[in-house]
């Protein structure tokens, strides 16, 4: 057991770091469970990513037992914020099949009775999070079941701890309105059987809170839209359009129909068309580009400058429109499930233009965060991101965020060593919104890249030659032989000379167009004097100079022998010798010169 | 065994120091002590252990739904909690009152994390529909936070 903690913990700090901002896009690539919470976790996220069958920005097409595991224990832990978890997970319920669905339900319940154990009096966060679970699963679709079991086993532990009195005030509010839920499904509400007569007098007192209960939890299809017809009638009991609260039950009716109240725009033609300010998000989109790739990634920037992800933009609420023929201003209609009587504009009828945004089925603008840069050219002589929005295929309003460029890597193209650098054609063009753009072709793909204008200092587009060979390194001279007894030892050869560096290549040719659209060309010119260029690679090291070889050691000496004779002369028999002299070091070779810069290519404006 | 573990709890509990809560509701235009009052709401608000007690009188001639279920506290550090009553409420008729105790209401008794909330403005958003327009009262309350 402590083995496997132990090597929990290893895995878990050797697991990949995440880089933030995570685009859903990356999200989806890296198709993890640590991906998917670093991108729930972040603010701005869109919770989209989560649509297992979008169509409008990037997202999971199937959750992995290793992404529904880290979804709920990331939410039960604190690390995505309850608003995008509960989209998250609402639309996974809506689209997963029966089996994984209810696995992912489990997965909630036992989130869910784990909170309701720990101490909720203490700790808000935690009370939010029970608050989250506890709604998106009394609120839940008909048919979103967990395993019997799980349920089961849930009902059974909320009863006993209610009944031993085991929870504090807050987790037994919760029990006892997930009991109460689990009555609704026998079709009972605090022991009363819910009828007619219920519903006539909860409708009358204008108790929406407890009819939503009922249209979702009872058991019968019949008395679940009993109790919507019910809530149908208080919305337009209240409404704030007299001919609404005029309308009768034949609005009544088409409420329970349709879901909304969409007007037909043929009968009510279209005065005029606002934003209510309250209502629109407020971001600058930046745009980062990859120049290599050719790709952009677009982020959000709030008032306080803090980087996000693009956020979502609901139109309804915030696109107001006056149409001939009703009382108030009207707006993009509201989720058929709410049931709200106020005449709408249908979703169909809404569309948004451009390539960088889509428009989802309830409306809701998402700006698509992966581009081209090439996509990027028509808006990018913009001061502002457009948002240019047509009601039954007419252009009627644009919501504009400010846009800006981040300064890209230079647009320089080098070459292999000692080459000559690419001959460029450089498209070069201003733009409205003090920038400029830059196309160069090569190789037949064409790099684009847009820049600001107080980045053009020190932004570089051009071609260079490529940077000279490093001359080789001389040889090693060879060591001395070592001298035998009594003889000198051998001198070191000299080491051998460097190579000399090569030559840097020549920097191509570059032929400079200039697109001046906005201002004169002489000044677009003077501009991008020093941006565009071409450049020689520089010349290539020269090679060191091999090093002497040591001299030899000289030989040992020899000690004088001798003996003494018959008449007691001592005879010299060897005069022995000295140690010979170490030989002398070779010399070291020369350094090669380095190589010659290569000359910069023509450039012609 | 067990008796080390009864002192190490006992250890632990002794270090743990219990603060208690005042909120009060801020000075406003048609505040007076604990009650709120304009030409449309007669609101009187106290926080009390897991609740916020509402009682809200609808002055209008006209029908006032109260959107239960989108009611919020803003805890004043980037946080909300969504509230809601503890029993389900319906709309208040031109003149009628009704009483709700907002649920669930937590703050953190022990340690430092409770001295956060020293001198905080929390923000408790009511969403209404008044002479049929949607519109949200915001009621703030100064916390002081002392210990037991």
């Amino acid at each position: 057991m402590r083995t496997a903690l132990v090597l929990t913990a290893i895995l878990a700090a050797c697991g990949t770091k995440l880089d933030l901002p995570m685009t859903a896009d990356q999200a989806v690539q890296l198709h993890s469970g640590d991906a998917l919470v670093a991108y729930l976790g972040q603010p701005d996220a869109n919770a989209e990513v989560c649509d297992l069958a979008g169509t409008t920005t990037a997202h999971l097409t199937a959750l992995t037992a290793d992404e529904r595991g880290a979804l709920v224990a990331g939410f039960a832990d604190g690390k995505i914020q309850p608003a995008v978890w509960k989209k998250c997970v609402t639309t996974l319920e809506a689209e997963l099949p029966s089996e994984p669905r209810a696995s992912l339900l489990d997965a909630i319940l036992h989130a869910y009775a784990e909170l309701l154990d720990k101490d909720l009096e203490n700790s808000p966060a935690r009370v939010e999070r029970m608050s989250t679970l506890h709604a998106l699963y009394v609120h839940r679709g008909v048919g979103i079941e967990a395993h019997p079991a799980t349920v089961a086993s849930l009902l059974s532990d909320a009863k006993e701890r209610v009944a031993k009195g085991k929870l504090g005030a807050i987790g037994l509010r919760f029990a006892r309105e997930l009991l109460d839920t689990a009555e609704l499904e026998h079709g009972t509400w605090h022991g009363r059987t819910v009828d007619g007569a219920l519903l006539d007098e909860l409708a009358q007192a204008g108790n929406e809170t407890t009819l939503e209960r009922f249209s979702e939890r009872l058991p019968q299809p019949q008395m679940r839209d009993d109790a919507r017809r019910r809530i149908a009638r208080i919305h337009i009991a209240l409404s704030a359009f007299p001919e609404v609260r005029e309308a009768g039950p034949a609005l009544e009716q088409r409420l329970l129909a349709e879901g909304h109240n969409a007007v037909s725009l043929a009968e009510h033609p279209i005065q005029r068309v606002f934003f209510d300010d309250r209502q629109v998000v407020r971001r600058d989109v930046i745009v980062r580009q990859h120049v290599w790739q050719q790709t952009a990634t677009l982020v959000g920037k709030d008032a306080r400058s803090k980087i996000s992800v693009v956020p979502e933009l609901p139109l309804r609420g915030a696109l107001e429109v006056e149409v001939a023929g009703i009382s108030r201003p009207i707006t993009v209609c509201a989720d058929k499930k709410v049931l709200d009587p106020s005449p709408c504009i249908a979703v169909e009828d809404v569309a948004v233009d451009g390539k960088l945004v889509k428009l989802d089925a309830r409306a809701v603008v998402h700006v698509i965060d992966q581009v081209s840069i090439a996509d990027l050219m028509p808006i990018a002589d913009r001061e502002t991101f457009q948002i240019p929005i047509t009601i039954a295929g007419a252009p009627v309003a644009s919501l504009a965020w400010y846009l800006r460029f981040e300064r890209p890597e230079n647009l320089v193209f080098g070459a292999d060593t000692g080459a000559p650098g690419p001959d460029l054609t450089v498209r070069a063009g201003d733009m409205r919104a003090s920038r400029a753009r830059f196309d160069v072709n090569v190789g037949g793909r064409d790099y684009l890249a847009i820049v600001e204008e107080p980045d053009l200092v020190g932004y570089r587009v051009g071609s260079q030659g490529g940077h000279g060979a490093s001359g080789s390194d001389g040889t090693a001279g060879s060591d001395g032989a070592s001298g035998s007894e009594c003889s000198n030892g051998g001198d070191g050869g000299n080491g051998g000379n460097g190579g000399d560096g090569g030559a840097g290549g020549n920097g191509g040719n570059v032929t400079v167009q200039l697109a001046c659209s906005y201002g004169s060309c002489d000044a677009l010119k003077s501009s991008l004097r020093g941006v565009i260029g071409s450049w020689g690679g520089a010349g290539g090291a020269g090679g060191r100079g091999g090093s002497g070889g040591r001299g030899g050691a000289g030989g040992s000496s020899r000690s004088q022998s001798s003996h003494t004779d018959s008449d007691g002369n001592t005879v010299v028999d060897d005069y022995g010798c000295s140690a010979g002299s170490s030989g002398a070091d070779g010399s070291s070779g020369s350094p090669g010169s380095d190589g010659r810069p290569g000359s910069p290519g023509r450039v012609t404006f | 065994m067990e008796r080390l573990r009864y002192l190490v709890f006992a250890a632990v509990a002794g270090c743990a120091s219990p603060y208690t809560y005042h909120f009060q509701l801020a000075e406003a235009p048609g505040r007076t002590g604990d009650t709120f009052e304009d030409a449309v709401v007669k609101a009187r608000l106290r926080v009390d252990g897991d609740a916020i007690q509402l009682e809200l009188t609808n002055k209008t001639a006209e029908l006032m739904q109260v959107e239960w279920s989108k009611i919020e506290l803003d805890r004043g550090d980037g946080t909300t909690t969504a509230l809601h009553p503890a029993n389900d409420l319906g709309w208040l008729t031109p003149g009628g009152s009704a009483h709700a105790d907002l649920v669930p209401v937590a703050f953190p008794r022990e340690g430092d994390v409770a001295l956060t909330y020293q001198h905080r403005r929390l923000e408790l958003a009511v969403p209404v529909i008044a002479n049929r327009e949607p519109s949200t009262y915001h009621f703030h309350f100064l916390v002081s936070v002392e210990a037991e």
